[in-house]
């Protein structure tokens, strides 16, 4: 059993995505466990490892361990993840990077401006090309993005511009869809400005997260014996993407939500960063420690549940 | 300059002065009626019936344009001279453009000479109805229809705020721009739907965008005319029309690519297909002959009017008289009428109408017929003057500038440092 523990922060904002949580929690379970096994090891045949998962905010951390073979001998794997409520179970976005860039011609802004083909033109009209676009894509769907760099100097026309984007979907065929309009897009904006464009998508894709509801059950079971109460969704918020979709695609995999804010507070905000060092934090991360424990050792005790787990994810 | 005894400078402007009181009634008259592009039935039979009162032969329907007409006098033998009207009004505006006083300069111009000339003419005089200036590209099926064929000059005169001999006037593309996308409820399934309305929005971006690099006398601009069907239905079909505009054909040509390239660039980040409808004729640009406008400048000063002072920035419109241009040496000199000391009115306005209507914008009009007259006298009676705009017409005129020269009001200051 893998206990996977995230705690990059995010640029600016900090820990405004509640790592540290998902970070002692995992490593709360190892050394809960590791308390109940003393000096004659677990009372369950098998092993649990904590493996260190960096790098979930955009760098794949995970993918790049399963590429390295930490998972190799991994059955099941589990970690939790910090929310303004407890659910057992919330899908996430399958995520493709893209990299768009414009190339353009310098010319004085002011002397020659009819001599330049404006880079910046291109970016500005994928933007306005992706804002239109918005209303014709599925709700589920996502499309957003920054200017990593937007021009030189103010009296240049710029001659190279870039920037970054996420596309995100619940299903990996529309996620293929996604690409081929947002390509579509970036090249309309290249055609109208007159620059030559390149899109560069990241080799790495984000799966969307598989359920496993045999592991889910027993660790509901778990947060009721330890008297920690799940909430019910309200379904008002939209859905993130994780490098543990990847994960939940190779093997049964669990990634439930552990509350450590009143409702309400966003993800990604600085509340929520505040949260995430807040009492309710604290007893947020005491409950998944045991309860991620104790589901580990519910699985090493009971090899037909593993069984069952993997006989789920093989169906589904 | 020669001046032959019949049609001294004295004789034109007395024949001016006691013409003066029904070329004024027909003038507000076309101006109280304003019929637009292609439907001026009235102005032209006015005009017409006008000229033949003053001893014109005058065809109807000339080139097979309905409301256009040749108007002549005299007959084989000699120069022919041609005095152009135009006298269509604005959608809307009325004759916020003031082609009532270019038609009335152009008929006093004609009635002028009748009676200076009488029947013996030394060549040939006409006065051609041109309907449908504004965006009808009437003189352009006149053209087609050969109507110019023979003519030696092209003369005519356009009521602008001040008097200026020279303003460029811009070669013009019209174009029809529709999108088509694929209908969808908008609220139940939008994700299925294809938006030609985005692709219409996003062509105009694309268009705000462009213009930073563009020269800064080209011109891109128009309307949305078809825009969805019901808010509620992600349009499936949508419309535009646009004009673009540059001082030269080959940056008109250039423009036209870029103006094109946003509307596929349009259409292709949204899924949309476009179709470009380029209009069948251009508007050129305009070729002033040099050598008549100098004679024309003479005459209007010895009718009263002098030149004003170059304009601060240039007044960039076009004209299908810039197509004439092209075909026989031409002048377009505009006529100041307001007053002086009043402030400058955009062409197309409803002030600009109101004030083609007053008795200073008609006194400034018979001096422009005046000066027509005169210089009409000169193609029909000076060898050397023809032979002057022949020839400078065959070099290709000298009213355009280099390519990439940065226009006059750009070039008095440089452009600000860093």
């Amino acid at each position: 059993v893998a206990i996977m523990a995230e705690y990059d922060a995010l640029p600016a904002i900090g820990h405004a995505c509640g790592h540290n949580v998902i970070a002692t929690s995992g490593a709360g379970a190892g050394a809960g466990l590791a308390a109940v096994a003393g000096t004659r090891g677990l009372p369950v045949p098998g092993r649990v490892v904590v493996i260190g998962t960096p790098a979930e905010e955009g760098g794949a951390g995970k993918v790049r361990l399963m590429e390295g073979g930490a998972f190799r001998d991994v059955d099941v794997a589990m970690m939790i993840h910090p929310r303004c409520g407890t659910q057992l179970w919330r899908p996430t976005l399958g995520l493709t990077k893209a990299k768009v860039e414009y190339f353009g011609k310098a010319a004085h802004a002011s002397s020659w401006p009819w001599r330049g083909v404006n880079a910046l033109n291109g970016v500005i009209g994928l933007f306005n090309a992706l804002d239109a676009m918005r209303q014709q894509i599925r709700l589920d769907a996502r499309i957003h993005g920054i200017i990593t760099v937007g021009g030189q100097q103010a009296n240049i026309i710029p001659e190279y511009t870039a920037a970054e984007f996420y596309l995100r979907s619940l299903d990996k065929t529309y996620l293929g869809e996604l690409r081929r309009r947002f390509e579509a897009a970036a090249e309309g904006a290249a055609t109208a400005s007159g620059c030559r464009v390149q899109v560069t998508f990241d080799p790495i894709v984000h799966d969307p997260l598989k359920p496993n509801f045999t592991m889910l059950d027993f660790f509901g079971k778990n947060l009721a014996r330890i008297g920690f109460p799940v909430d019910p969704d309200d379904g008002q918020a939209g859905y993130g993407s994780t490098d543990a979709g990847n994960v939940s695609q190779a093997l049964p995999t669990i990634h439930p939500y552990i509350r450590i804010s009143p409702d309400g507070v966003p993800g990604h905000s600085r509340d929520f960063a505040a949260a995430a060092a807040s009492p309710l934090a604290r007893a947020g991360m005491a409950a998944a420690a045991k309860a991620l424990a104790l589901t580990a050792l519910d699985l090493l005790a009971d090899p037909a549940a593993v069984e069952a787990a993997k006989a789920e994810f093989a169906r589904s | 300059m020669t001046r032959p005894a019949a049609g001294s400078t004295a004789d034109v402007l007395a024949a001016a002065r006691r013409l003066a009181p029904e070329l004024d009634a027909l003038s507000r008259k076309i101006h109280a009626h304003p019929e637009t592009a292609y439907l001026e039935v009235q102005a032209a039979g006015w005009l017409a019936e006008y000229l033949s009162a003053h001893g014109y032969r005058v065809e109807r329907e000339a080139g097979g344009v309905a409301t256009a007409f040749r108007a002549t006098l005299g007959g084989d033998g000699g120069p022919t001279v041609a005095l152009l009207a135009e006298y269509d009004a604005l959608p809307g505006v009325g004759h916020g453009c003031g082609h009532n006083l270019i038609a009335a300069a152009a008929a006093g111009a004609g009635a002028i000479l009748a009676a200076v000339l009488g029947h013996r003419p030394p060549g040939r005089v006409q006065v051609i109805g041109t309907p449908a200036e504004e965006g009808g590209g009437g003189k352009v099926a006149l053209l087609d229809a050969g109507l110019f064929r023979g003519v030696d000059a092209a003369l005519m005169i356009h009521p602008l705020c001040r008097t200026r001999m020279h303003e460029d006037l811009l070669g013009r593309q019209q174009l029809t721009v529709e999108f088509s996308g694929k209908p969808a409820h908008a609220s139940a399934y939008p994700d299925e739907g294809v938006n030609a309305l985005d692709a219409m929005v996003l062509h105009l971006q694309g268009i705000s965008a462009m213009r930073q690099q563009l020269r800064s006398e080209a011109r891109v601009h128009g309307i949305v005319t078809h825009g969805g069907d019901a808010p509620n239905v992600i349009p499936a079909h949508t419309a535009g029309v646009f004009y673009v505009r540059a001082r030269d054909r080959d940056y008109l040509r250039e423009v036209l690519g870029r103006f094109e390239a946003c509307a596929r660039g349009a259409a292709r980040a949204t899924g949309a297909t476009v179709k470009i409808t380029r209009e069948a004729f251009v508007y050129e640009p305009m070729r002033a002959s040099r050598t008549l406008t100098d004679r024309f400048r003479d005459h209007l000063a010895a009718a009263g009017v002098a030149e004003d002072p170059p304009a601060p920035r240039p007044a960039l419109a076009s004209s299908d008289v810039g197509n004439v241009s092209l075909a026989v040496p031409t002048i377009h000199p505009w006529i100041g009428i307001l007053p002086a000391g009043s402030p400058d009115i955009a062409l197309h306005t409803s002030d600009f109408r109101d004030a083609a209507r007053t008795d200073h914008a008609h006194d400034r009009a018979r001096a422009a017929a005046c000066a027509l007259a005169l210089t009409a006298l000169d193609v029909l009676t000076d060898p050397a003057c023809l032979d002057a705009a022949r020839k400078e017409f065959r070099l290709g005129g000298a009213s355009e500038d280099p390519p990439d020269s940065p226009p006059v009001a750009a070039a008095a200051k440089p452009p600000l440092g860093g």
